[in-house]
């Protein structure tokens, strides 16, 4: 919407995932991939964590981190599935 | 009190400055200078500000206070009793109410007398030219780089925009 | 009194229609209000005063603001006098009621409005006027043509003038004062209307459109309504008859003749200038109307300024409305959850206003000002669906209300504070993500929300919409789509405002997409509509798959035709922000191609180009336009299919379960498109 005086903050999240981009290329070859992903996370939830966080950065890390630990969970529920069956 | 906003460029209290500055300069200025969380700050903007979202969550301290139409400007300085007042110029805010440039230019002149005040624009324009008439100094920085080609982009910026009043002690720095 | 029109002309004349015989005659009332000015320490301005007194007439008095009551003067004195207050007072003097067009004032303090009888509440939709209607069609290009050759005349029948300029006119005049309507609809008539008065000085011949042979001028001119620009033409208004520039007018245009006849009655100004407003201006107006009705003086400057902030506290409260993203994808069965008009409904819940900001108390004014609208414009809501004759009215109370409070626009409403507007997005924040909680909480996935609005898809929506109603205290609107597609940006993630989807009545919904959006050439329209009109017979996945083949073939046909294809069909049309660019682009040539043509352009103005050759910047008005950049035409042909053929690539999709195709189609849209982000005009 026009007329803000500061950026959105899903304006500032790509910012910052703009940066992490850049960053990533940085990185080694083998790495790199790592690095794309973390910038998807980064604006995976950025406009649902706008409704707490008025900052960018605090967004793309809520972001990140939520997806981190529901990986996380994913792969434990996994694990258990496994270990269960014979 | 002496605030230094950029290296070798120290402004005083009851100064009236006007700077015309890349806006990481201003921003940069802004976010690593312990002195101003010290001082009771104000910060004036219009609508829209180019400054405002890049400056640090640590640097929480002042006080903002946004103008939307250019009486609203001059009700703002008339009242500002601050240490530091920063006024980000809103190249808008004049359109159709130009007839407000010199009771504003006069409330940034009583503003200057006791305060710091510092009037900043990326860009010259009209509007920003004739308030700062009557600033103390103006402080006209330009970003590092090569030295030929600031010089001419600071030559440029005064040819393309206004020229700025000739009375005035004008300091480049690079 | 049914008032047709007003004007104040040193006195305010109301045309006063006379229901039984239908005819109009002009009620002049003498009548020369005052200003009010409130000096916050008068000590300094005894000389002013005396001044005033002695030279003006100027009283003592007290008034009421919003805020309470003033103490002050009464100055029987022109703006000019205002200003000059303003200026010897550095700007201390508060000054009221200088601004209030001076007819409305008049009618607002007598309560009485045009458009309305006496007896009947002016919030009522129905408008019961048997008003005469004519309208007047002129064929020459308003644009290039300085005079008249073929109009068509609408009374009662039609009648074809054509031939010279003089004699054209000198049988339209005669015609026009003979059937003497009440109404003309005009295309272009605020192009044509100048035109017309010098051929007629010119000719020697009498313009008959004005009932007391006076015009009144609205000027020209370009200005900012909600983050573009727009301009009006330079108008010659008629007195005591309704001149509807039907092409300009917004108001006509979505409202019809109901509309402009309702917003005239809503904010007691005339249907002339009414249809010449914006409904911004209009909310404006309403509002400036129940001040004086109400008695409350009208601030002259917006200087009511915010309260100072601390930095972190103004970051937080600068919001806007809350946004869920959605995962791009094509899903079945889902449900938009609308609320009606949510902002001003928020005001009107939550009691916000200028006034009630720190003291909760008091009765706002803008809250007991909106709440007769608001109920209005639900009931009209709700009474288009069975009749159709109250859309128009509908659609205008949805417009001025959508503006009441507009960010950018609060820089010119006169009862407005940024800190209100932060209420109100702090509130339709909580609202939207209360109505998710409850969808979720019932069994609901939420897709996507924006603002006011909320995708869910899960058991039927009735309890849904009834819950959310209940607890939230707000009316909403359910609408249920057989499919939706949920189209990607660039880098992958859901867009916010682009989709399409079939409605359970077959009809398809459009949002952001090339066949929606207005510089759009015809000829990519057409094509993308009839891809959609194939993909509306399918009611699920499975049955827009079934279609695929069809829809590939409207594609390659539109490939195949495009390079012979007529170049007005592939005219852009642009409404212009600026006259000079920055960059070397599009825009800026089709500009400087009007220019060179010799018509004058002003930012806010529509233009239509067709792109002869895009690298070398090459661009034609429509009107003199030959051959067109076939590649640079195909490719914004190929961004359309990539809209449409999204919906076949993407496979079904519930929740959670969208993720896994968008990841895998963000590559495949990003070798498509090769725009900037930001550059291409159809890529967001």
């Amino acid at each position: 919407m026009t007329g803000r005086s500061f950026a959105s903050v899903r304006q500032g999240v790509k910012s910052t995932a703009d940066r992490w981009a850049r960053s990533s290329r940085a990185l080694k070859k083998d790495d790199r991939p790592y690095g794309e992903r973390l910038v998807e996370l980064a604006k995976r939830h950025a406009s649902e964590a706008f409704y707490g966080c008025d900052d960018p950065l605090e967004a793309a890390v809520f972001s990140v981190l939520v997806e981190l630990i529901k990986e996380q969970e994913q792969a434990k529920q996994e694990q258990t599935g496994r270990d269960v069956d014979p | 009190m002496r605030i230094e906003i950029s290296k070798g460029i120290a402004l005083q209290s009851g100064t009236f400055n006007a700077v015309i500055a890349p806006e990481k300069v201003i921003i940069t200025a802004l976010n690593s200078n312990a002195d101003l969380q010290r001082f009771l700050f104000l910060f004036v903007c219009g609508n829209y500000s180019r400054i405002l979202s890049s400056i640090g969550r640590t640097s929480t301290n002042f006080e903002v206070r946004r103008a939307f139409t250019a009486h609203q400007l001059f009700t703002i300085l008339k009242e500002a009793s601050h240490t530091i007042v920063l006024v980000e110029h809103d190249p808008t805010m004049f359109d159709g109410a130009e007839t407000m440039i010199p009771p504003v230019a006069g409330a940034l002149r009583d503003v200057g007398r006791e305060a710091l005040l510092i009037l900043y624009t990326p860009a010259i324009d009209r509007p920003f030219s004739a308030l700062v008439r009557s600033a103390d100094r103006i402080f006209h920085i330009t970003s590092s780089g090569d030295p030929g080609s600031h010089r001419n982009r600071s030559a440029r910026t005064l040819r393309s925009g206004c020229p700025l009043p000739p009375a005035q002690m004008t300091l480049e720095v690079s | 009194m049914w008032i047709l029109d007003s004007v104040y002309r040193g006195g305010v004349d109301l045309w006063v229609r006379d229901r039984a015989g239908g005819a109009t005659t002009k009620v002049r009332y003498e009548y020369a209000p005052p200003f009010f000015l409130h000096l916050p320490d008068p000590h300094p301005h005894h000389g002013m005063i005396a001044a005033l007194e002695s030279e003006c007439r100027a009283e003592e008095c007290t008034f009421m603001t919003i805020f309470g009551e003033l103490a002050g003067y009464k100055v029987f004195a022109g703006r000019p006098v205002a200003e000059a207050i303003e200026q010897q007072t550095q700007y201390e003097a508060q000054l009221f009621n200088v601004d209030v067009r001076i007819d409305q004032r008049f009618m607002a303090e007598r309560g009485i409005v045009p458009c309305c009888t006496e007896s009947g509440s002016r919030f009522l939709p129905d408008l019961s006027c048997d008003l005469r209607l004519m309208e007047i069609r002129i064929h020459d290009d308003p644009v290039l043509s300085s005079t008249c050759s073929d109009i068509d005349v609408i009374f009662e029948g039609t009648e074809h003038l054509h031939g010279k300029d003089r004699d054209v006119l000198a049988s339209l005049f005669p015609l026009v004062a003979g059937c003497d309507p009440d109404v003309i609809l005009m295309p272009d008539a605020d192009t044509w209307m100048p035109k017309l008065q010098r051929q007629a000085r010119t000719y020697g011949l009498d313009m008959p459109f004005s009932r007391s042979g006076r015009y009144r001028a609205m000027s020209a001119r370009s200005y900012w309504s909600y983050g573009r620009m727009e301009h009006k033409e330079s108008a010659l208004i008629p007195d005591g008859r309704i001149l509807i520039d039907t092409e300009q007018s917004f108001v006509y245009r979505e409202g019809g003749l109901e509309g402009v006849l309702m917003a005239a009655r809503l904010s007691g100004i005339s249907p002339n200038l009414a249809s010449r407003f914006t409904p911004g201006t209009l909310i404006s107006s309403y509002e400036v109307y129940e001040a004086v009705r109400r008695g409350i003086a009208v601030p002259f400057r917006k200087s009511d300024v915010e309260a100072v902030r601390r930095f972190s506290e103004l970051k937080e409260a600068d919001r806007g409305g809350m946004m869920f993203q959605p995962l791009p994808g094509v899903y079945e069965n889902v449900d938009e959850i609308d609320f009606t008009s949510l902002y001003p409904s928020i005001i009107v819940q939550s009691n916000l206003s200028p006034e009630t900001i720190g003291h909760p108390e008091r009765h706002g004014f803008l809250p007991a000002v909106l709440a007769p609208l608001l109920a209005l414009r639900i009931a009209t809501k709700q009474m288009k669906k069975q009749d159709s004759r109250y859309a128009g009215t509908d659609s205008i109370l949805k417009w001025m209300l959508v503006t009441c409070f507009g960010y950018t626009g609060y820089k010119n409403a006169k009862f407005g504070r940024i800190e209100v507007h932060e209420g109100i997005t702090g509130r339709s924040r909580d609202i939207l993500m209360l109505t998710k909680d409850i969808a979720e909480s019932m069994g609901f996935c939420v897709l996507h929300g924006i603002v006011d609005c909320l995708w869910v898809q899960g058991p039927p929506a009735g309890a849904l919409k009834a819950r959310v109603e209940q607890e939230t205290g707000l009316p909403t609107e359910v609408e249920h789509f057989d499919w939706i597609t949920f189209l990607p940006q660039n880098d992958g993630a859901g867009s916010y405002n682009r989709y399409y989807g079939r409605m359970s009545d077959g009809s398809v919904k459009v949002r952001g997409i090339a066949a929606r959006r207005h510089d759009t050439p015809e000829y990519i329209r057409n094509m993308q509509r009839g891809m959609l009109s194939v993909m509306s017979g399918a009611a699920t996945i499975n049955g827009i798959g079934a279609v695929k083949d069809q829809v590939t073939a409207i594609y390659r046909h539109a490939v195949q035709d495009l390079p012979g294809a007529p170049a007005p069909d592939l005219a852009i049309n642009r409404r212009i922000s600026r006259l000079t660019y920055v960059h070397r682009c599009i825009e800026g040539a089709a500009v400087n191609a009007y220019r060179n043509e010799g018509v004058a352009v002003a930012p806010g103005m529509k233009i239509s180009y067709v792109v002869r050759d895009a690298r070398k910047y090459k661009v034609d008005p429509v009107w003199s336009t030959g051959s067109f950049d076939v590649p640079y035409y195909r490719d914004l042909l190929d961004k359309a299919w990539n809209e449409i053929s999204y919906a076949f690539t993407s496979g079904s999709s519930g929740c959670g379960e969208a993720a896994e195709s968008s990841a895998k189609q963000k590559t495949d849209d990003k070798d498509r498109c090769r725009h900037d982000d930001n550059a291409c005009p159809l890529c967001r």
